[in-house]
């Protein structure tokens, strides 16, 4: 157990000077870049990631969970002025905000979102605070069999969850598997697929895949659907009723239900590797219409529909650093970013992250809690301004974007060798997402190839190759049905192959 | 349908051009020990195989293709390399105006202001940012 002294050390690191600048800049740009339709939070901290090497790990971590934090703030503006949600996550705050924003009531939708959301995520800040140390013990018991087990299992549920083809989601994750062998083997130390370049010795650098696959493509996407046209702006009407911009704390009071409803499901959901926070979105949005005592007025302007998607898909957040501090598993493409993060620090996730980091574990712990607290506190003071960054021009967004991420991954690979590398891994990003196979899957399955082939590797020496040999450890048997149950279930049983 | 049977199909092809051609010369056979340099490789390229068959015979998801989106993203992507040989040969500091111009202008930015501003104000603020602020060096 980590000892109170390390717990506080770091909860005293979260509130030193230079990490409170780099939170409150991390929320800053967060909710800055959410409000801009097609960037978003993880296209944002796909960029940042490369600029906080020069930063402490803390530091550096910090201003990504900002970054992260405030994009899902930012997300649900446009989503409610639009009707173009600037992260899919707050595609079901549409629903009831934007009908809000035709009735004069966007300052309304749009401070209900930043407080449902705040509310949301810091119940499931706290619900990791909480939880995530013990899972790590029990995490610690597990020798390689049950962690490749574990993987595979999470491997099952990814693929199967992720996109509207479990098939395509395997295809997808083999691919990653496949990119992640690129290098020395892990075995013996013989090059592989290096294709006479010596730069990829240690493999496709991380920094460059995620980038590409995850930056590059989507800009790729949105330069082509950009070419020559404008931007949407709602009509907000010039004598608005002040009552109807205020967001007074009876409405806030009266939606506290279906805030904890969103959190729970959120937290929960959040938990399992691959279900995002769109999911979680939509079925708080539906939860909150069938408790609702007129479920009618739903998709009509509702409070409570915004209260409810908001307060879900910020729980997300939080939920989804269990799996990855405990078991070293991103369960989300903002978790394998953030863990691609740590790995940069040269800090390697999973259950030791409490014995060997305790201190930035729980530093970042307090950072997380700040960053809540400034997401409110920008909120208030920003909505407005953030409110017109959506008629910013996209030929000016997306230029420097992409510019970003070439000096990004310069900087990171130290090169211009990864730069090229991310343009490539940014063509088969677009290829991918072009028809249907997912990037997220790839992404988690490159990240984890390595340490996949070693458990692997691991596991045949201790059982001798003889499959047999797993009666002896029953928890892997248990996991493994798990992961034949998921593919069954996520993809056969409604033939969803 | 179709365009998910195509897919399926370069996946297929793919896994046997792994397994046939690239791994045979880009991957030093070992014969000892449980997971070999080839065994991952192998397997994967098989299981793509697999999968792809399945995909072609129970085609699942849905596909959109637009034309002139692929078309213009290959135009964008295609900038994008020049500006990398342009940023080995001349550096960032020549480079980068000309690579914004050239996405503002085939985005199809006519405004002055928003032109300026994207072609010399958004490459010296990352100029300042990474040389002065971070004190890493640029191409």
């Amino acid at each position: 157990m980590v000892e109170l002294e390390i717990i506080l050390l770091g909860f005293g690191d979260a509130f030193s000077l230079q990490n409170f600048i780099f939170i409150i800049m991390g929320v800053v740009i967060g909710q800055f870049v959410g409000a801009i339709p097609g960037i978003g939070p993880v296209m944002a901290t796909a960029i940042a990631i490369p600029f906080t090497f020069v930063l402490d790990p803390l530091v550096g971590i910090s201003f990504l969970v900002g970054v992260n934090k405030g994009g899902l703030v930012g997300g649900a503006i446009p989503a409610i002025l639009i009707n173009t949600p600037g992260t899919p996550d707050s595609a079901a705050t549409a629903i009831d905000g934007h009908p809000l924003a035709k009735q004069g009531k966007h300052q309304k939708a749009t401070k209900m979102a930043l407080f449902s959301s705040v509310t949301g995520d810091t119940f499931s800040d706290l619900v990791l605070i909480t939880i995530s140390a013990p899972l790590a013990i029990l995490a610690l018991k597990m020798g390689p069999v049950e962690k490749f087990a574990l993987m595979v299992f999470a491997f099952s549920i990814i693929s199967g969850l992720v996109g509207d083809s479990m098939i395509k989601g395997l295809i997808a994750g083999l691919l990653g598997l496949l990119f992640a062998t690129v290098g020395l083997d892990p075995e013996h130390g013989t090059p592989r697929l290096f294709f006479g370049y010596f730069e990829l010795y240690d493999g496709l650098p991380l920094a460059s895949v995620a980038i590409g696959m995850l930056a590059i493509s989507e800009i790729l996407k949105r330069l082509a659907n950009a070419r020559g046209k404008a931007l949407p702006a709602i009509q907000i009407p010039k004598n608005q009723n002040i009552e109807d911009q205020k967001l007074s704390f009876k409405e806030y009071w009266s939606c506290r239900y279906t805030m904890i409803r969103g959190a729970l499901i959120g937290t929960c959901l959040g938990a399992m590797p691959g279900i995002g926070s769109t999911a979680a979105a939509f079925m708080s949005y539906a939860s909150a219409k069938q408790a609702s005592k007129d479920p009618d007025s739903f998709g009509k302007g509702n409070i409570h529909g915004v209260a409810a998607t908001e307060s879900a898909n910020s729980a997300v957040m939080g939920a989804n650093l269990i799996p990855l501090l405990t078991l070293g598993i991103p369960g989300s493409v903002s978790a394998a970013l953030l863990i691609s993060a740590f790995v940069i620090h040269g800090i390697q996730p999973g259950p030791l992250l409490f014995e060997n980091q305790g201190r930035l574990i729980y530093g970042l712990f307090g950072a997380m809690i700040i960053a809540n607290f400034a997401n409110l506190w920008i909120g208030q003071i920003g909505l407005r301004f953030w409110s017109k960054v959506i008629k910013a021009p996209e030929s000016i967004i997306f230029s420097s974007a992409l510019l970003l991420c070439f000096v990004g991954v310069f900087m990171a690979t130290g090169g211009l060798f990864g730069v090229s590398v991310m343009l490539i891994f940014g063509v088969i990003g677009f290829i991918m997402n072009l028809f249907g196979y997912s990037v997220v899957v790839f992404i988690i399955t490159f990240f984890l190839g390595k340490k996949f082939e070693q458990l692997l590797s691991q596991t045949l020496v201790i059982i001798d190759g003889n499959p047999l040999e797993l009666i002896n450890f029953p928890f892997s048997i248990i996991l493994f049905i798990f992961a034949l149950i998921s593919f069954w279930w996520l993809g056969f049983r409604k033939l969803k192959i | 349908m179709l365009v998910n049977r195509l897919s399926a199909s370069f996946f297929i092809f793919l896994g046997l051009a792994f397994i046939y051609f690239i791994f045979p010369i880009e991957i030093e056979k070992l014969d000892y020990g449980w997971v070999r340099p080839q065994t991952l490789p192998n397997t994967c390229a098989f299981l793509l195989i697999v999968f792809g068959i399945f995909q072609f015979i129970f085609p699942k998801g849905k596909v959109v293709l637009e034309f002139e989106q692929i078309l213009w993203s290959g135009v964008f992507v295609s900038v994008a390399f020049i500006a990398v040989f342009g940023f080995h040969k001349f550096g960032f500091i020549y480079t980068a105006p000309i690579f914004a111009l050239s996405i503002m202008l085939l985005i199809g930015e006519k405004r002055i202001l928003w032109l300026l501003l994207g072609v010399f104000l958004i490459p010296f603020l990352i100029l300042l940012i990474v040389e002065q602020l971070l004190g890493r060096l640029l191409p």
